[in-house]
């Protein structure tokens, strides 16, 4: 308890203690109280990781990607479904990686893999692998297309849509629900 | 006789701690018998938390003399073995009347310690709860010099000279800290470890780096001379340019090394004595536990007249918390019985030649992974005879099945719930519990206990316990290039025997281990992963792993060697995983897979008999193998099929949809196509279409199985020319099966 103390010192403990820099620091507030805020409610803006997966492109919102790992080893998982590709070690705490080409039916080659993006929600922790981290990029909801259902090989429930047309951004949701019910099965 | 006032703080602050723990646990199991029936099947074992409970504080607070405390506890003690005895039947009032002894030993317990008045009738409250009453709260003004006088078995206490330093138990300085906390703090530092691992390969390769320019400076030098004049003005630039940027590129690379040197090696002892520091954080010297017993003894010894002296060897041995707090109530326990059964009152110790003075001796011993605690005392010893008599009549055994047992096992039953010697019941010990909370006291901490006894020479007990329950030992090995951890508590032995000790019991491998039968499984096998064991060696490793009365023969590639490890638990979704417990870290921080070796040996043996009839079958019909490819998109369907069918002895390959199907086919031979329907980029109507107009293929029989069971579907899979059609929810084992022999 002693120790929470610590971390809960409070903001009043930074401000300035001179008169100048109070009067700024207030003004700088009025100001800012001032803006209004329609821009927040006219644009929801949703912000999320792209990565490479071969030769698409696809995006995780930052509300489930915590870290982007890279140089791991990962194990292998004897008498699991085949797109788990093992377990890493994310600071003492052994987490399931999916291999998303597998469950996407995406093609392999030996040189992919490099980054694993570690993703939470719902009390489960992932490590989905990627072949490269591209950019951070935002999207609003309305913007996003409907994904191809009909000759991808992959499940419709897995994406949530298409920004721009060429990053498909994944629901994360579903892809939790498909690992669970796999495993629990 | 006073004890060490600063000695005494601490024993009742250890006491306030405890008795808050004990509290709670009774106060739930109160508040669930309440809800509970009679023949509730927890209903037992929830009296018994509450008696046992009562029974700890009772000993522990007459063991630093808080009476008032003890004197509710006992009662408590006394109630619930007369509902478990089924002498007194539970009422609504008795667990009305035990929730406010609960509150009451805690307001009494405050009052000891700020040396107040009890604020409440301790006689008045003791016999309502005796007899189990209602109890009404007297008007609190009342009491005052009136209860005061009442008390007076507490009154010595209160005059006692150790009551004057009660504040100081605030003063001491530590900090409970959540075991998640310090586990928390592993999980980093075993990640800077792994850190600074790489650091030290840096490291070499900057020294690498460094040799590689110390010999072309050395070369260089040699091929142009300081001194020496070119001809060529333009080479002599050159020349003279490149020797002075070598040189500080030598330096540059000489200063970087040296420093980095220093902060490499401080890191690396940093690193490594924080990892020590880490783990010594829950070990504590056995003597926190241990000093407590010394008054324990004495005041158990004054109640019933007997001098008992207790002698401590190696209490500086370290454990970890958790073990020392769990070995508490054992050791409790076997201290009372050897005081109450074992010693002998002073005449009889005199006629026997003993000394008047009674001993009992505690050793703790650090075997290494293990720490193992002696208990003896110099009394009467135990009749194995008056053991084997009680055993009897207690019906743990009948009298042909006792004529065949040793004597260590007829001891054994002293351990049995319900087994007492002594005749009378004394306020210290003696209700029929007792050894069998030791055992399972030492259970729970992954540890036994064992016993030795001489008649009128004494008894000795044997503890022994992990020296930490996060850690133990296991054995590291490789299958199919994977390394995998197999804990050691499993493993009966390793041999390593040549393929002619391998016979054949029932169709199945087995070897002998003491001329028992031990039937072999090969662990790729097991794990379904491709075997590196080359055919032509002729040594195997085998691991004999045993389970209770089940052992088991794993054939393994190769063994690495025995490590501690520390068993994490796989993070959900990953939680449940069969044959797997889960994963300890590597020195280099990778993971590895730590096999549940019970789980792998139960359903290995529940399995071998049906391999058994497969092994047997192939061997009469000598024909070829039927293969057949299962395509479903589910994994659970595809696993189930494939192992029914294995297990029947065919050849098994899998696709994950009907392009990956039809592929295959195109590879290889098969006898029979399972297909499902509803699958991704290509579905089962269309593979099944497909093969049925393929000129190759047509000959091969298809079964569709699928969920959907409408007869339009069922229509249609036969019309694209499916030569059977099993619907998911008639689906069995046996009806598979059936249809596969009919077709192959």
């Amino acid at each position: 308890m002693q120790i929470d103390k610590d971390e809960n010192i409070g903001a009043a403990h930074f401000m300035p203690e001179d008169q100048a820099d109070v009067k700024i620091l207030e003004d700088r507030a009025k100001f800012l109280a001032s803006i209004p805020l329609q821009t927040q409610e006219s644009t929801h803006l949703i912000h999320y990781i792209r990565f490479r997966l071969g030769k698409e492109y696809y995006g995780i919102t930052y509300e489930f990607a915590k870290e982007v790992m890279k140089n791991f080893h990962v194990t292998y998982l004897p008498h699991v479904v085949d797109y788990i590709d093992g377990v890493i070690n994310r600071r003492g705490a052994l987490i399931a990686v999916i291999d998303l080409k597998k469950l996407f039916h995406l093609p392999h080659s030996k040189t992919d893999n490099l980054y694993a993006i570690i993703i939470t929600a719902k009390n489960m922790t992932l490590a989905l692998l990627a072949d490269d981290i591209e950019s951070s990029n935002e999207f609003e909801l309305a913007q996003l297309s409907p994904p191809f259902s009909a000759e991808s090989s992959i499940k419709p429930e897995f994406i949530l849509g298409l920004h721009k047309g060429h990053t498909a951004i994944i629901n994360i949701d579903s892809i939790l629900k498909e690992c669970y019910d796999h495993l629990s099965a | 006789m006073a004890m060490d006032p600063k000695f005494l703080q601490e024993l009742i602050q250890t006491f306030t701690v405890e008795l808050d723990e004990q509290s709670q646990a009774m106060t739930d199991a109160l508040l669930k018998l309440e809800k509970m029936d009679l023949d509730h099947p927890n209903y037992n074992d929830t009296i018994n938390t509450i008696f046992r409970a009562a029974h700890n504080i009772k000993g522990a607070a007459r063991g630093i003399g808080i009476t008032t405390v003890g004197e509710i506890a006992h009662q408590i003690e006394s109630l619930f073995t007369a509902v478990q005895k089924k002498t007194l039947s539970l009422t609504p009032e008795i667990i009305d009347i035990s929730l406010i002894a609960v509150d009451k030993m805690r307001i009494a317990m405050n009052a000891y310690i700020h040396k107040t008045d009890l604020p409440f009738d301790l006689p008045d409250f003791v016999a309502h709860l005796a007899r189990g009453e209602k109890f009404t709260e007297k008007n609190e003004k009342s009491h005052d010099k009136n209860t005061q006088s009442k008390l007076n078995t507490d009154n010595s206490m209160l005059k006692s000279p150790k009551r004057t330093e009660s504040h100081d138990y605030k003063s001491k300085k530590t900090v409970r800290v959540s075991v998640d906390k310090l586990e928390h703090i592993s999980g980093l530092m075993e990640e800077l470890q792994v850190n600074k691992i790489s650091i030290e390969e840096h490291y070499k390769h900057l020294a690498t780096l460094m040799a590689k320019t110390k010999n072309l400076t050395y070369i260089w030098k040699r091929t142009f001379p300081k001194d020496y004049k070119y001809s060529d003005t333009h080479l002599q630039k050159v020349i003279q340019t490149s020797n002075d940027m070598l040189l500080d590129i030598n330096q540059s690379v000489d200063y970087l090394f040296k420093k980095i040197r220093g902060h490499v090696n401080e890191l690396s002892i940093i690193s490594n004595s924080l990892q020590d520091e880490t783990r010594m954080i829950r070990l504590l010297p056995a003597s926190t536990l241990l000093r407590d017993f010394t008054r324990t003894v004495r005041d158990m010894g004054q109640e019933l007249q007997k001098d008992v002296e207790l002698i401590l060897h190696g209490d500086d041995v370290q454990l970890d918390k958790m073990v020392l707090d769990g070995l508490q109530a054992p050791l409790v326990h076997l201290l009372r019985n050897a005081i109450d059964h074992g010693i002998e009152d002073k005449l009889t110790r005199l006629k026997q030649g003993k000394s008047e003075k009674g001993h009992i001796t505690i050793d703790v011993i650090d075997e290494g992974n293990q720490i193992l605690i002696v208990v003896t005392d110099d009394g009467s010893g135990i009749d194995i005879r008056t053991i084997a008599k009680i055993a009897e009549e207690k019906k743990l055994a009948t009298q042909s099945e006792l004529e065949t047992l040793t004597d260590n096992d007829i001891l054994e039953f002293m351990f049995h719930p319900g087994f007492s010697t002594k005749q009378t019941v004394t306020s210290i010990s003696g209700r029929g519990i007792g050894l069998d909370i030791v055992k399972s006291g030492l259970q729970d901490l992954k540890g036994n206990v064992t016993l030795s006894t001489e008649l009128g020479i004494g008894t000795t007990f044997y503890l022994r316990v992990p020296l930490t329950l996060s850690s133990e030992h296991g054995l590291t090995l490789i299958c199919g290039g994977e390394l995998f951890v197999i804990p050691i508590f499993v493993i009966e032995r390793v041999i390593i025997a040549s393929r002619s000790n391998i016979i054949e019991v029932e169709g199945s491998e087995a070897i002998l281990v003491d001329d028992i039968a031990v039937l072999l499984r090969k662990l790729s096998d097991l794990l379904a992963i491709e075997e590196k064991i080359p055919a032509n060696s002729d040594n195997l490793s085998i691991i004999i792993v045993k389970s209770g009365r089940n052992r088991l023969g794993i054939i393994v590639e190769e063994i690495v060697g025995e490590r501690e490890i520390v068993i994490k638990p796989l993070q959900p979704p990953l939680a449940k995983l069969p044959y797997i417990a889960g994963g300890t870290l590597s020195g280099t921080g990778q993971v590895i897979i730590v096999l549940n070796m019970a789980e792998i040996l139960n359903s290995t043996l529940q399995t071998s008999r049906v391999t058994r009839i497969v092994s047997l079958n192939n061997e009469t019909k000598k024909t070829e193998v039927p293969h057949i490819l299962v395509v479903d998109d589910s994994i659970t369907t595809r696993t189930l099929e494939q192992n029914i069918l294995r297990n029947k002895g065919y050849k098994v390959t899998t696709a994950v949809n009907g392009k990956e199907g039809w592929d295959i086919l195109q590879k290889q031979k098969f006898s029979l196509l399972i297909t499902d329907i509803n699958m991704p980029i290509m579905d089962g109507f269309t593979l099944t279409e497909h093969i049925k107009k393929s000129e190759t293929l047509r000959d091969m029989p298809v079964i569709i199985i699928t969920s959907m069971g409408s007869e339009a579907e069922k229509k249609r899979g036969l019309e694209v020319g499916a030569d059977a059609y099993i619907i998911k929810n008639e689906f069995e084992s046996g009806e598979l099966l059936r249809i596969v022999s009919q077709l192959v």
